[in-house]
């Protein structure tokens, strides 16, 4: 069968690498690190990294003219994508990190900053516990071990039907989201050791049976 | 919730670890990448990467080394060490650095903090203070002159929050290699000042001292340098010991742990 084509969409912000050799890890895939609009149209799935500011994601994803390619892969040919970090927060209708900020508005819910104290630092910087939300998802697989390597400084504030796992930081916060064909994953899943990588490796897994006309578990 | 780190620091020297002792004398380990190997693989929450000389020898940061540990190493990695520009941050994250820490660079132009983290995000940008405590005062120390600045560790740090630091990793001079346990007066100092996180480093010479950092000095990340280095050295060690007992052996290393006390387990300080 032909490999998986994966896109990590290259707009200069942040940690592609480090992805590349997680997907490298987790299985034989067509990998390419562009932002080549036919590239784009072609792959099986999209994933969009990020680490960095908000307004500035936008600005380069604006400058290299991918918001129209990639909304319509992903709204109207309902291509698997998944946000990673910043990237799940690009996903969302807004953010107020810097200034008042669109976003690609593919799911609703607003990006906002965690509230500092000396209880509650920001950054949230480490390892921290999924709660799971939904009885069967990408992260059915696992056991008792649910710690995520986090490092962010705001949070998406979104309704709880598009939660598929949070975690605790004060208050209870999203840790992931999926609307359909869209994914979102506030933790680095290339940094998260064990963990990190089975979660890739369940995006993937799930983009597989959705190439293959399965139904999605 | 969200668990304390354990982040082993390794101390290069260019490609050569080191374990440091009073920021004054140091010992050679063997080669980095043998060093993030060892850890990649247990239970490590981080790791950190810091060049120590690479300010003064005017280096500019390893990406390749950067590259290469980002293939195997699926754990946070932060890199330090003669970071000056915001193309070498570029150049570090693009290669696999998950943070990256400056320290010379922002005491000489405070406002790059601001620059780096408007750029690159706050949550990526580690501010390195190193203190030295003179009649019980804790001082920033300028490790390139081996200097005591007139600014205070505690005004600094709040300094580098407000300008845009993440996190700050808080070394002690007076505890650097000295296996004391760190200095947790300091460290509540400062992590009372501030609500970034605080990263506790300096003095860790055995595990129980660790938890200090953490429940009486208020930081979110444990660090520790030496400790994590032994291994690596052990028939060294056990050659050192031999000879001290008067055994003539055969001492091609360039490490002859001449200058140093052994403990009871063998290991130089």
């Amino acid at each position: 069968m032909k490999k998986l084509n994966i896109v990590i969409i290259d707009y200069d912000m942040g940690n592609i690498r480090s992805i590349e050799n997680a997907i490298n890890h987790v299985g034989d895939y067509d990998i390419k690190i562009t932002c080549n609009i036919e590239a784009i149209k072609s792959a099986d799935c999209l994933i969009l990294p990020g680490v960095g500011s908000f307004p500035d994601a936008m600005k380069k994803l604006n400058e290299k003219q991918l918001v129209e390619v990639l909304s319509t892969e992903v709204m109207v040919n309902l291509k698997p994508v998944l946000g990673i970090c910043l990237g799940m927060q690009l996903l969302f209708e807004s953010s107020e990190e810097m200034k008042f900020e669109r976003g690609l508005g593919w799911i609703p819910g607003q990006v906002e900053y965690i509230k500092a104290s000396q209880a509650l630092r920001v950054p949230h910087i480490g390892w921290n516990e999924l709660i799971l939300q939904k009885e069967e998802s990408i992260f059915s697989y696992l056991q008792d071990d649910k710690d995520f390597y986090f490092v962010h400084s705001l949070w998406v504030n979104c309704d709880q039907e598009y939660k598929l796992a949070t975690f605790e930081y004060g208050v209870e916060m999203t840790a992931s989201v999926q609307r359909e064909n869209v994914f979102g994953m506030q933790f680095h899943p290339e940094k998260s050791q064990k963990n990190g990588l089975n979660a890739m490796k369940s995006f993937l897994n799930y983009v597989g049976k959705q190439k293959r006309g399965e139904s999605n578990a | 919730m969200l668990k304390t780190r354990l982040i082993p620091c390794i101390i290069t020297k260019g490609d050569l670890v080191v374990q440091s002792f009073d920021f004054n004398k140091y010992l050679p380990i063997g080669n980095v990448k043998t060093a993030i190997d060892f850890f990649v693989n247990w239970d490590v929450d981080e790791i950190f990467v810091n060049d120590i000389d690479a300010t003064n020898n005017g280096r500019i940061p390893n990406v390749e080394l950067v590259s290469w540990a980002a293939k195997e190493c699926f754990v946070p990695l932060t890199v330090g060490g003669g970071i000056k520009t915001v193309a070498h941050i570029r150049s570090l994250l693009k290669a696999g650095a998950d943070k990256i820490s400056v320290n010379s660079a922002v005491l000489d132009k405070p406002e790059f903090i601001t620059e780096c983290s408007t750029i690159f995000g706050s949550q990526c940008i580690t501010v390195s203070i190193d203190s030295i405590e003179e009649n019980g005062y804790y001082k920033v120390f300028d490790y390139r002159t081996k200097s005591t600045q007139t600014l205070s560790v505690v005004e600094w740090a709040k300094q580098v929050e407000a300008l845009g630091a993440g996190e700050i990793l808080l070394n002690s001079v007076n505890r650097d290699g000295s296996r004391k346990g760190y200095d947790v007066q300091l460290l509540r100092s400062v992590s009372d000042s501030v609500s970034i996180p605080v990263i506790a480093l300096g003095g860790v010479g055995r595990f129980d001292q660790l938890a200090a950092g953490a429940i009486d000095g208020g930081c979110q990340g444990l660090a520790a340098a030496n400790i994590f280095q032994h291994m690596e050295h052990s028939t060294i060690a056990a050659k050192a010991q031999m000879r001290r007992s008067g055994i003539n052996v055969r001492l091609s290393s360039e490490v002859k742990y001449q200058d140093f006390s052994l403990d009871i387990l063998g290991r130089p300080f």
